[in-house]
Formats: C-alpha cells, sequence, structure tokens
C-alpha cells in the first residue's frame, strides 16, 4: 500500500510541472500584461515596476525564478491586488471555498446516493420514474440557471433565505449556494447509484443471499451496498472537479468571497500570480483527492489488490 | 436446425434459394428506438427547435440587434404601437423629413405590402426609407416595396418581449440557439475526431503505445480543464486576429472540443479493446484478413454504437460548458448572442424583467432535455443486454 | 416410502418479456421423498432451473408461478415472505452453478457461512464461528482456518463450489437444490465435489433436487430422474429404468446423443475410419513450443516480473487427414498451444514446420497471411466468434474473398451456398444475422467459414463445448463426415474426454503446459499410463448408473497447483522437485513406452 501512494506521487510530480509550465507559458505569451488597463505610467516607473516583479527578464528565466519560489511555498506577489500577496489571497478566499465545497459534496452524496439507491429497490415504478427524472432535470439545467430561479423563488419572492453575500458563513447565507452546487452532483450521484444497484441487484450472489433466507433489509445492507456503491468511490474524483467549476459560478452569483471568484476575477485582469496560484492549488487537490478515491476503492473492493 | 438433404433436393434448393432478408442489429436498434415514447417526442422536439433556429431571420419581422428605444423591457407579447415606429435619429420634430415620415407611418399599410416570409424586408424599407429621408427627397413620393402581404399588427407582437435595449427576446432566443447548438454539434465534431482516432490508434496499437497514450490521457484528466479553456479565452482576448467574431466563435469551438476529445478517447480505446479480444476479430485474423481491412470490417462497425450514443451525450455538454464561458463573459460577443449571454443578462435582470431569463433557460432546458433523453434512448436501443 | 419432502403439483412458470408471455414450466407434477436424489435434466431453456427458483420464491421479479408446491406439508406458493424466509436456508439449501459470481465478492468465506447460521439458528457469534469452521472441514477444504479470512477470488472454483456446499448445509436443510452445481468444474474437481454431496447428504439423510444437463452426474448421483423438455416432463422414473428402457423418444434421443467414454463407436453414428497413419505424409511437425507470458507479481515501487508457462515445451507431429485430441483441464494450455501453432499469440518459441518444408514460426506479413489459407480454426462461443453487425453469408466469404481476391462476386455467393448446404445450413439465410440463430446454426456458420477455402489443417477449439449434447452429437458427426469429404486434418481441442475419444485418431493429455501422455484413442482410454491421464479418466461420470455404482474411484487429491509456482510442473515426479517455488525444475522426459504411446516420467504409484 505504502509502495503504490509513493508510486503515485511520485506519478502526480510530472503532471503538475506540465500544468504549472503550461498555465505560466500561455498566460506570457499572450499580448498584454497586467499593467496595460493602467494610466500611462511614466517610462521609468513602468521599468522599476516590470523589475520589480521580474517581467523585464527572458520568460524562461522568469519561469525559472518562479519555480524556485514555488519550491519554498512562495507564490509571489499579486498583480493586481498590491500590498497583497497570492498566498495570504488564497488563505483568506481558501475557507470560504473550502466550507462551500465540503458542504456540497457532503450533501450530494448523501442525498444522491439515497435517492440513486431508493429507485434501484423501487425499480420501474412509480417513484423511480420520479426520482430519475427529477435526476435528469438536475442533470440538464445548469447552475447559472439554477441559482438564479432559486434565488427568485426563495430569496426574492418569498423572502426565506438571503439572496446574495457571505454573511460570514451564517448557515442561511449557505443554503443558497451549497444546494445550486450540489444540485448537479445528486442528480449524477443518484443516477449512477441506481445503475449499478440496479446490475448487483441482479447478480448472482444476491441470489446466494437471498437463498440463505435473509430478510430484504439484511440483503441489500449487507451484500448489494457495498458493491453497488463502489462505482460512486471512482467518480469522486470528476464529483469534485465538477464543483471546483460550479463553484466558479456560484460564488460569481452569491458574491461569496471565494477562490474561484479570485480565479475569474484574475483571469479577466491579468493576474498572471493569482491565476497561477489558484491553478496549482485546484490541480493539486484534485490530484490529490483522485489518490484518495483510489485507495478508498482499493480497501472497499478486495479484488483490486495494490498493483 | 440440420436439414437433410437429398442430392437432387439439394440442387432444387440451390436454384430456389430465395434469400430470406435477415434482421441486422441497426435495424434492431432502429425498432427499439421508435418504441421508447420519450426518444420520439424529443426527436420531434428537437426538430422544431433546429428548424426555428435555422429559419429564424425569417420568422419574425425583428432583427436579433436592432435596438427600439421605444420598446424598453416590454413584457411578453407586447405590441408595437404602429404609429409610434422610430422617427429617424435626432430629426427635426418640425423638418419636411420628419413629417415625411411620419406621412410614411401613416400610409406605412399600404405602401410597404410584406409577406410574412420574408418579413426581413420591412427592415429594409424602413432603412430605404430613412435614407431617403435623409437624402432630403421630401417632395417625391416615398418608394414603395410590393410584397404579398400587408403586415399585420400581429406580425409587431414582441412574442417574449424585449430586453433591456429593446431587442425582440423570441428573435434573440432563436439566434441564441443557432450559436448554441452549432456550438455543441461542431465541438461535438472536434472531440469525435480527435477522439476516435486517439482511442481508436491507442486501442488497436495495444501495449507500450496505448500504456503511453493514455497515460498522457490521464494527466490531462487531472488538469481542472475548464480553467485552462477560461485562461485560453482570457489571454486571447487582446489578440486582434480573435477580436473577429468568427474566429473567436472558432476557438470557443476548438477550446471546448479539446476538453471532451479526452472522454471521447478513452470510450473509444476501451472498445476497441474490448473488440479487438472478441473471437470474430481472432477469426478475421486467422482467415489472414489485413490489419487495416479488420479496422474497417469489424472494428468500426462495432464501435459506432457506442460512440453515437457518447456523442449525443457529448453535444448537451458542450452547450453547457460554451454557455458556461458565455456566462461569465468570455464566449461569444454582443451584439451576437448565445443562450449563455441571454441568461446570464436575463439573471441580472430577473428581479424585474422575469422573462429574461425564464425563456432562454427555459428553451436551453428543454434542447438539453431532448439530446439527453435520445442519448439514453439510444443507448438503451444499442444496447446488446437488453435483447 | 414416507411422506414426501417436497410435493410439487402442477406448477406453472411464467416469463413476462417485452416479446410477450413466455411459459417456462407447464404443469409440473412430482414429489422428492426424504433421503432421495432426484435428478432433473434437460437442455438449456428447458425451464429447470426455473421450476427449482419458483419453489422458493426466487424467481427474477418478472417471473410468475402458479401451482402448488408443499414443502413438509406446508404450502410455499403464494406463502408470506417471512414464512419463506424461515425455510430459504434452513429448510432447503441451494447450490448455484457459477461459484465465482454466486459468492458475494466483498464478504469474507466465514463471515458467509457465519451469516447463514446466524440467521436461522439461535446461537452467538463464537459458535457460529465455531460452526464455519466445522462446516469447511467437512467440505474437505485444506487449511480451514485460514481461509475463514479469506476472500472468494482468492479460492479456486473447486473450493469456492465446497464453499457454496458449505452455506448451503450449514443449517441442515430437509432438501438440497443443486442447480449445475459442477457445470463450470473441470472433472477431476467435479469428481471431488460430487463425492462430497453424497456423503454430506447420505449421512444427513438429506433430499437433494439436482438439476443438470451431464447424463452422467446425473446415473452417478440420483435415485431417480425427471426429463424435462420445454418446461414439461417428458419422462420420470427410477434411475436404471430411464437409463436402461427409456421410453420417451427425447429420452433415447438425450441418451444416444451422450457421448460415451467407454463406448466410442456405437451404432447409428459415423463411425471414426481407421487410418494407417504410418504411411502418411506429415502435416506439421511441432518442435518444443513455448508460449510464456510475463506477469507482473506484487505491488510496491519495483514489481517483478514472473512468467506464466502457458506452453512449456511441447512436441508432437500430425498426419495428413488424422485428428489429433487435446485434452486437459482449464489453464493446462491446450488453446494457447493450438494458437502458437496458427501462429495466433505472442510470445511463442520453438518450430512448427509445415508439410515437412515451412518454418511457420519465422513467417510473417502478408506470406504468412497467404499460408492461412491451409489453417483454419473453430471456436468455442459460436454467437461470440461472428461479426454481429455482419450477414452470416459476408462472414462465410471473408476468408474466401480474402484468400481469392480475384473470385467474382457471383462464384463467392454460389460457393458460400454450398457450403451452406454441406454444413446443414438453408442457403435462403445467407442475409440473415448471428442473433437470429441458435448456438447450433452459429456452429455450423464458423464451420462453414473454416471450411471455405479448403484447409489441411482445421483446428477447433473447445467447438462443442457450449453446446447441448443433441447439437454435439450433431456438430461431431458433421465434423467427422466433412473430414470424411474433404481429408482434412483436425486438432480436436476438448476437456470433454468422451468427445475427444470419439472423434480422435490419436490423444495427447496435457497438463500445465506439458505433454503428460500421448498415444492412439484405444491406448489412452485402455492402457493409460500416467497417474495424471488415470484420475482424469477415472473421474469422468459414465451415463450407466451400474457402471457408475461399481466404479472405483481413483481420485487426485486438491485442485491443481499454481502454474506460477515452478514446482506444479513437477507434481506427479516429486521425487525430483525443488522445494523452492522459483527454482529451475528439472523436465520431466517423455518415454515411449510402447510404439506410438509416449508417457511423461512420473513417480510410481
Amino acid at each position: 500500500m505504502l509502495g503504490y501512494i509513493i508510486r503515485r506521487l511520485l506519478g502526480a510530480i510530472p503532471t503538475l510541472f506540465i500544468i504549472i509550465a503550461a498555465t505560466f507559458f500561455l498566460m506570457r505569451l499572450a499580448p498584454g500584461g497586467p499593467f496595460d488597463g493602467e494610466r500611462r505610467l511614466p517610462p521609468e516607473i513602468e521599468r522599476n515596476i516590470k523589475a520589480a516583479y521580474n517581467l523585464d527578464k527572458p520568460v524562461v528565466e522568469q519561469f525559472g525564478l518562479y519555480l524556485g519560489k514555488l519550491v519554498q511555498g512562495d507564490f509571489g506577489p499579486s498583480f493586481k491586488n498590491k500590498d497583497f500577496s497570492v498566498s495570504e489571497l488564497i488563505a483568506l478566499g481558501a475557507p470560504v471555498s473550502l466550507k462551500l465545497g465540503l458542504l456540497a459534496i457532503t450533501v450530494a452524496i448523501l442525498v444522491g446516493s439515497s435517492l440513486g439507491v431508493y429507485a434501484a429497490l423501487r425499480q420501474n415504478t412509480a417513484s423511480d420514474y420520479t426520482v430519475m427524472s427529477l435526476a435528469m432535470i438536475g442533470i440538464t439545467i445548469p447552475t447559472f440557471v439554477t441559482a438564479p430561479f432559486l434565488t427568485l423563488i426563495l430569496g426574492v419572492y418569498l423572502g426565506w433565505l438571503p439572496v446574495a453575500g457571505y454573511g460570514d458563513g451564517a448557515l442561511a447565507n449557505m443554503i443558497l449556494p451549497v444546494t445550486v452546487l450540489a444540485l448537479p452532483q445528486i442528480a449524477i450521484i443518484a443516477r449512477l447509484v441506481r445503475g449499478s444497484m440496479v446490475e448487483v441487484l441482479r447478480s448472482n450472489f444476491v441470489r446466494t443471499a437471498r437463498a440463505k433466507g435473509l430478510t430484504e433489509m439484511q440483503v441489500v445492507w449487507r451484500h448489494v451496498l457495498r458493491a453497488g456503491l463502489l462505482p460512486l468511490v471512482s467518480y469522486l474524483g470528476p464529483a469534485i472537479a465538477g464543483l471546483m467549476t460550479g463553484s466558479l459560478v456560484v460564488e460569481q452569483i452569491f458574491g461569496l468571497p471565494g477562490i474561484g471568484r479570485y480565479f475569474v476575477q484574475g483571469a479577466l485582469n491579468r493576474d498572471y500570480t493569482l491565476v497561477m496560484g489558484v491553478v496549482i492549488l485546484f490541480a493539486t487537490l484534485i490530484i490529490i483527492l483522485n489518490l484518495v478515491a483510489d485507495i478508498l476503492y482499493r480497501v472497499l473492493d478486495p479484488k483490486v489488490r495494490l498493483g | 436446425m440440420a436439414i437433410p438433404m437429398s442430392q437432387s433436393g439439394r440442387e432444387e434448393a440451390m436454384k430456389a434459394a430465395e434469400t430470406v432478408k435477415g434482421r441486422s442489429l441497426w435495424q434492431d436498434a432502429r425498432r427499439r428506438l421508435f418504441r421508447n415514447k420519450a426518444t420520439v417526442v424529443s426527436m420531434i422536439v428537437l426538430s422544431i427547435i433546429i428548424l426555428l433556429a435555422l429559419f429564424a431571420p425569417y420568422l419574425s419581422i425583428h432583427r436579433y440587434d436592432t435596438q427600439d428605444y421605444n420598446q424598453v423591457g416590454c413584457y411578453p407579447s407586447s405590441m408595437i404601437d404602429m404609429s409610434k415606429l422610430n422617427p429617424p435619429e435626432g430629426a427635426d420634430p418640425d423638418s419636411a423629413a420628419y413629417k415625411a415620415y411620419q406621412q410614411y407611418n401613416d400610409e406605412y399599410p399600404e405602401r410597404v405590402q410584406c409577406g410574412l416570409g420574408i418579413i426581413a424586408s420591412y427592415e429594409q424599407a424602413k432603412s430605404d426609407f430613412e435614407l431617403y429621408c435623409s437624402a432630403g427627397n421630401s417632395a417625391t413620393a416615398p418608394p414603395e416595396i410590393n410584397c404579398a402581404r400587408a403586415p399585420q399588427q400581429d406580425d409587431f407582437t414582441h412574442v417574449l418581449g424585449t430586453d433591456a435595449i429593446g431587442r425582440d427576446l423570441w428573435v434573440r432566443t432563436l439566434y441564441g440557439a443557432r450559436v448554441s447548438l452549432s456550438v455543441g454539434v461542431v465541438a461535438s465534431f472536434v472531440a469525435l475526431m480527435i477522439g476516435v482516432m486517439y482511442g481508436a490508434t491507442a486501442g488497436y496499437a495495444g501495449g507500450r503505445v496505448d500504456a503511453f497514450m493514455m497515460r498522457f490521457v490521464d494527466i490531462m484528466y487531472a488538469l481542472p480543464f475548464i480553467f485552462f479553456v477560461i485562461i485560453l479565452m482570457t489571454v486571447t482576448a487582446d489578440i486582434p486576429f480573435f477580436k473577429d467574431p468568427f474566429n473567436r466563435f472558432i476557438l470557443v469551438f476548438a477550446a471546448i472540443g479539446a476538453v471532451e476529445w479526452l472522454t471521447m478517447a478513452r470510450i473509444v480505446r476501451g472498445q476497441t479493446l474490448s473488440i479487438k479480444r472478441k473471437e470474430y476479430v481472432e477469426a478475421a485474423v486467422a482467415a489472414g484478413v489485413s490489419n487495416a481491412k479488420i479496422i474497417r470490417r469489424h472494428v468500426i462497425p462495432n464501435v459506432i454504437g457506442p460512440v453515437i450514443v457518447f456523442v449525443t451525450l457529448t453535444i448537451p455538454s458542450t452547450m453547457l460548458a460554451e454557455s458556461f464561458l458565455s456566462f461569465l463573459g468570455l464566449g461569444v460577443q454582443e451584439p451576437m448572442t448565445s443562450w449563455g449571454v441571454l441568461i446570464s443578462d436575463g439573471a441580472n435582470e430577473m428581479e424585474t424583467k422575469p422573462w429574461l431569463l425564464i425563456f432562454p433557460a427555459l428553451m436551453m432546458a428543454v434542447t438539453l432535455f431532448c439530446f439527453n433523453f435520445i442519448g439514453d434512448g439510444l443507448r438503451d436501443a444499442l444496447d446488446p443486454k437488453d435483447r | 416410502m414416507s411422506e414426501p419432502i417436497l410435493q410439487v403439483r402442477d406448477l406453472h412458470v411464467r416469463f413476462n418479456t417485452p416479446d410477450g408471455i413466455v411459459h417456462a414450466v407447464k404443469g409440473a407434477t412430482f414429489d422428492i421423498a426424504k433421503g432421495e436424489v432426484v435428478g432433473v435434466v434437460g437442455e438449456s431453456g428447458s425451464g429447470k432451473s426455473q421450476m427449482f427458483m419458483a419453489t422458493i420464491g426466487l424467481l427474477a421479479s418478472n417471473g410468475e408461478a402458479t401451482g402448488s408446491v408443499r414443502f413438509k406439508g406446508q404450502e410455499l406458493i403464494g406463502a408470506k415472505q417471512s414464512d419463506l424466509l424461515k425455510i430459504r436456508g434452513s429448510g432447503i439449501g441451494v447450490i448455484f452453478q457459477d461459484p465465482l459470481t454466486s459468492l458475494t465478492p466483498h464478504m469474507k468465506i466465514g463471515q458467509q457461512i457465519v451469516e447463514i447460521l446466524t440467521v436461522h439458528k439461535k446461537i452467538g457469534r463464537q459458535e457460529a464461528q465455531r460452526r464455519a469452521l466445522d462446516m469447511l472441514e467437512l467440505v474437505r477444504i485444506p487449511e480451514a482456518r485460514r481461509r475463514m479470512g479469506q476472500y472468494p477470488h482468492e479460492l479456486s472454483g473447486g473450493m469456492r463450489q465446497r464453499v457454496m456446499i458449505a452455506i448451503a448445509t450449514a443449517c441442515g436443510p430437509d432438501m438440497l437444490i443443486a442447480d449445475e452445481p459442477t457445470t463450470a468444474l473441470d472433472v477431476t474437481v467435479q469428481a471431488q465435489v460430487l463425492e462430497i454431496m453424497r456423503d454430506l447428504t447420505r449421512e444427513l439423510g438429506t433430499s437433494i433436487a439436482l438439476v443438470s444437463h451431464d447424463m452422467g452426474v446425473i446415473a452417478s448421483m440420483c435415485d431417480r430422474v425427471q426429463v424435462m423438455r420445454y418446461g414439461e416432463f417428458v419422462e420420470a422414473g427410477p434411475v436404471d429404468e430411464i437409463f436402461y428402457a427409456p421410453h420417451h423418444d427425447y429420452t433415447k434421443m438425450l441418451l444416444d446423443a451422450v457421448p460415451r467414454l467407454d463406448q466410442p463407436d456405437r451404432p447409428g453414428h459415423p463411425r471414426l475410419p481407421a487410418v494407417n497413419l504410418a504411411g502418411r505424409e506429415t502435416l506439421l511437425k511441432v518442435d518444443d513450443v513455448k508460449v510464456h507470458f510475463p506477469i507482473r507479481m506484487g505491488g510496491g515501487l519495483f514489481a517483478k516480473t514472473k512468467p506464466l508457462k502457458a506452453v512449456n515445451g511441447v512436441s508432437f507431429q500430425l498426419k495428413k487427414g488424422e485428428t489429433l485430441g487435446i485434452v486437459g483441464e482449464s489453464g493446462c494450455g491446450k488453446s494457447t498451444l493450438a494458437r502458437a501453432v496458427l501462429q495466433l499469440v505472442e510470445p511463442r518459441e520453438g518450430s512448427v514446420v509445415w508439410l515437412g518444408q515451412k518454418e511457420l514460426m519465422t513467417t510473417r506479413g502478408a506470406e504468412m497471411r497467404r499460408m492461412r489459407k491451409e489453417m483454419q480454426i473453430v471456436f468455442q462461443d459460436p454467437l461470440a466468434s461472428l461479426d454481429p453487425r455482419m450477414p452470416i453469408g459476408a462472414s462465410i466469404a471473408e476468408p474466401l474473398k480474402t484468400q481469392e481476391p480475384g473470385l467474382p462476386a457471383a462464384e463467392v455467393r454460389s460457393r458460400v451456398k454450398d457450403m451452406m448446404l454441406k454444413v446443414g445450413l438453408d442457403p435462403a439465410w445467407i442475409n440473415r444475422y448471428p442473433h437470429e440463430f441458435s448456438g447450433g446454426q452459429n456452429q455450423r456458420v464458423g464451420i462453414a467459414r473454416a471450411m471455405i477455402v479448403r484447409p489441411q489443417l482445421v483446428v477447433c477449439d473447445e467447438a462443442v463445448s457450449a453446446l447441448d449434447v443433441s447439437i454435439q452429437r450433431q456438430i461431431v458427426d458433421l465434423l467427422m463426415k466433412l473430414q470424411a469429404e474433404f481429408g482434412m486434418s483436425l486438432m480436436f481441442i476438448s476437456h470433454d474426454l468422451a468427445v475427444v475419444r470419439q472423434i480422435s485418431h490419436r490423444i495427447m493429455v496435457l497438463y500445465l503446459g506439458r505433454i503428460v501422455e500421448l498415444a492412439d484413442r484405444e491406448a489412452i482410454y485402455e492402457r493409460p499410463l500416467h497417474p495424471y491421464t488415470r484420475a482424469l479418466i477415472s473421474a469422468v461420470p459414465l451415463p450407466d448408473p451400474k457402471l457408475e455404482r461399481a466404479k472405483p474411484r481413483a481420485k487426485l487429491q486438491g485442485d491443481l497447483p499454481s502454474p506460477l509456482d515452478t514446482r506444479a510442473s513437477l507434481t506427479f515426479l516429486k521425487s525430483k522437485a525443488i522445494n523452492d517455488p522459483d527454482a529451475e525444475q528439472y523436465v520431466p522426459m517423455l518415454i515411449e513406452a510402447e510404439p506410438g504411446h509416449f508417457v511423461a516420467e512420473h513417480d510410481p504409484v
């Protein structure tokens, strides 16, 4: 197991390097820079600023310098948010995004898998069809539609929930964003789990379990659930990537001061270092979570040897 | 069952041998597909939407980019008061031109006779007349345009209302459909091409080549890819070449296609691998059939099913990606529009003008629904497990 | 006779499918007495399994059972779920066909036995653990204590089936339903499993309902037999009566179709023509062929590979017009050997010489493709070996079009139709698709495809193993007829010794990638020299109850050892084995014990 983890972590290094390099050069090679939009600066000052950010050096050298800093855990200063380093900005945004993301994934897994199991156990009944139709709606309607709709109904017309804002992470402020973020994942997970549960319910070992004289409850609980929920584990990686993408929109719509919003703003005004920082952070997170999911899968399925 | 046959009977059978037509798997699949009601309904609805998008310019008297400041933020099915058509901009109410315009307005129904099918010529007539007015030829009679039928009051209705700068929402939604659907189809096609070639090569080559190629896909998978698309769209925003709306459009296709090909490559590779191991491929090898012919005769026809299913499911996800980019302000640029742009605009004004959000969102949702139902239906129809 | 354990009266089973109602069981009526073993025999689709699934209420959700089933006087059809639960597992135990998929993959063996005990018996965990261990020992699982903590995938097929038996009998049921309990197993393992079932039930006085398609298994196990076809019983009676004095034509046909290991040439079937092999030209000379697949071992940073010696130095010759039978149990390398001869598998070494001149091992590319006109293959799974999207005519024509590209389309068509007639297919079906046909028909298509280029060598890789006996008989007859007409050589691979004896001139027995014995068919069955061959032959159940009862059983203990363990190759020559799983081991020699009868070196028995 340890060997496997080490091998996977070593394998992640080139992946991360490619991500960093691709982002870096993509942003540097494009015309226009972080200071173009501002009022024209005297050439001397502009030179000084560029020197201060190492922008006057060749791109490859800049990359080397950046990597050197990065290894020491320094993402560099933010180009646009003066007086802030990227690390500080991330430290500001991370708790918000993390809270949002964790709540959303928890809700998605709990609600999604319960719905999936429920539908599978009542296969081809009205409740199955209802759940699956709802799931289809969840999958087809994008986050940026559900967000304004729910806000319109629950926030504006009914006035039950605050329309936007973080409100220092008050529960009421989190309900809408978390719901909106989790909805598509709930739908996908429900479909996934239903599909695999139906398959498992048909398998021979379930017939054996029934032939033992177990009640339906015991059959499902002991023999079906674990095998039926396995595909969910391998879906965790993509689910988290999906949540990250969704959070870009959700943070924007609900005005939450998370990392996703920094990223969109950073990308729009060329805040190179900020964008780099966020991409690296997200890529690392995705790689680690994928590894965790794989390990979990190996723990849950005795058939897959660690090899 | 064996059919015992004497020698003479055999010759007779050879001669008589009326060939029985077999039912291929495709025919079976089609039969199953058309038995699925949700899929059939989806196909009908989707065809209607596609036709509407195709013929968008001929379906309304309004244009997608005409701003009518007299008609800002109208409710759905509000009507233009024909007497209040825009006067030429900056015209002096006492000028001859203005009067001529007024006169033209009064005489309008008689003078301009347009059939619904070519209603765009109404705009032409209007601009001709504006030209005529500004040229100061107020003395001569206004130009006459002959069309099939006089426009009715109904023709001027804003079926779905207008947006904040007086553009007709119905027309804009249809134009949005054009953009969104073509992004969906073209980007899926890009994904299909790259994915099939890459996946089939990896799957058929096998061994080290396969391992290396799939490792690359795995790495790409680990990237938060939408982030790259966002970066790509922002860094190219200032390059003059990509400022051209058409080129930008192509860039959106390419960027989204580049995200979606990964999954396609995986699916095709998996299918190719499993077909390569099938005994009928081994039988072809044993018969001495060359590799190229095996791929053409046995691999491709058997991979096509799952690929078709996946393409139908890729189209909605590329449409989502496009609208996602447009929502963030990175997709198509004004005055061109897409469903993402419309929804984004609508969301900004949902408290006062909810129809601006509801209609484009509904249209998009219905389309995505249709694609998903068709995809599901196709999968069920093509899946041999069902038999 | 006492009160029957199970009374079935007018049982009907219907399935509601998209293509309409399928009436799977049509009014079955029978009794099973205490301690009695009742066999239900029939071909696939006869409804024999569904009948018993209906008995214990385990039909698929679209199935419906009507009629009456009484177990110890209690009505089961329409019984309350809670009453059924009490009977399942404790009153009636079930052994299913496929032991790999029938055990829950994520539960340890021990847990799975403990579970049934705790559900039905009021005992604590400790006690249940202890009893589960007893059960494993009772079904003769070696190292039972260690096995308790293992998962099903870590056990071999035979072990898993024994675990199934342990589960089914754990609560001492009055009746066992055994649904094709040994179909997925090799013959030697089958013999062991049947033995265990026999002993266990005899001790406990358990009744058994044994569902099987194998007349041999039925003959060796049953007191009474019910013959079933299309959901109906066509004949029922004591085992001797069914086997020695059958009344119904279907029963007679079934018995006639079953290949007999002890009677290879029976009247009414094509006889294998005696050929003088000595005078014939050698078609194929195979010398020291090896196929070693590298297998990645273990995890860790630096995983190493071990060779899996699927074929490990096999030499033989094949004469023109001769049929060589190749038998062995799963994993003995018989299919790999055939593919190595046909140059269809990598990596291979050794030498395969065609007609004394052409070395096939070094022939590649277009030249090899042209050579393939002379050597064709028929596969095991008829449906999987045909492209599902191609009409069968196109499948049959493919080798012809490839090998003779200049042939006009009309000529191809007429040759295809001609060949279809020869293999017993209606030429009018030329444009139909494989999924429209039965397994037997598809196998005829496969044979037509192989024969259309008139090859000199045809390899039949388990070509009849997936078929029902009656169809099997027809295909074997067809192959013999075609050989008589075209004079091709056959390599006939099968795990079924009886079929091989019927069709082959000479027979080769493979064990873990090596030949253990090679002789002509009379010699090998009448005077087997190698202990493995003897065990194999004695393990085959004969469709003859009296012979079965009288038969002494030369049992082979345990399962096939792992082929990755080099000691395994010396299972029968332990005296020369080095006790190290990775060591280079002694290679047993093939000795010519009498003219034409080769046997591998082995320890004296």
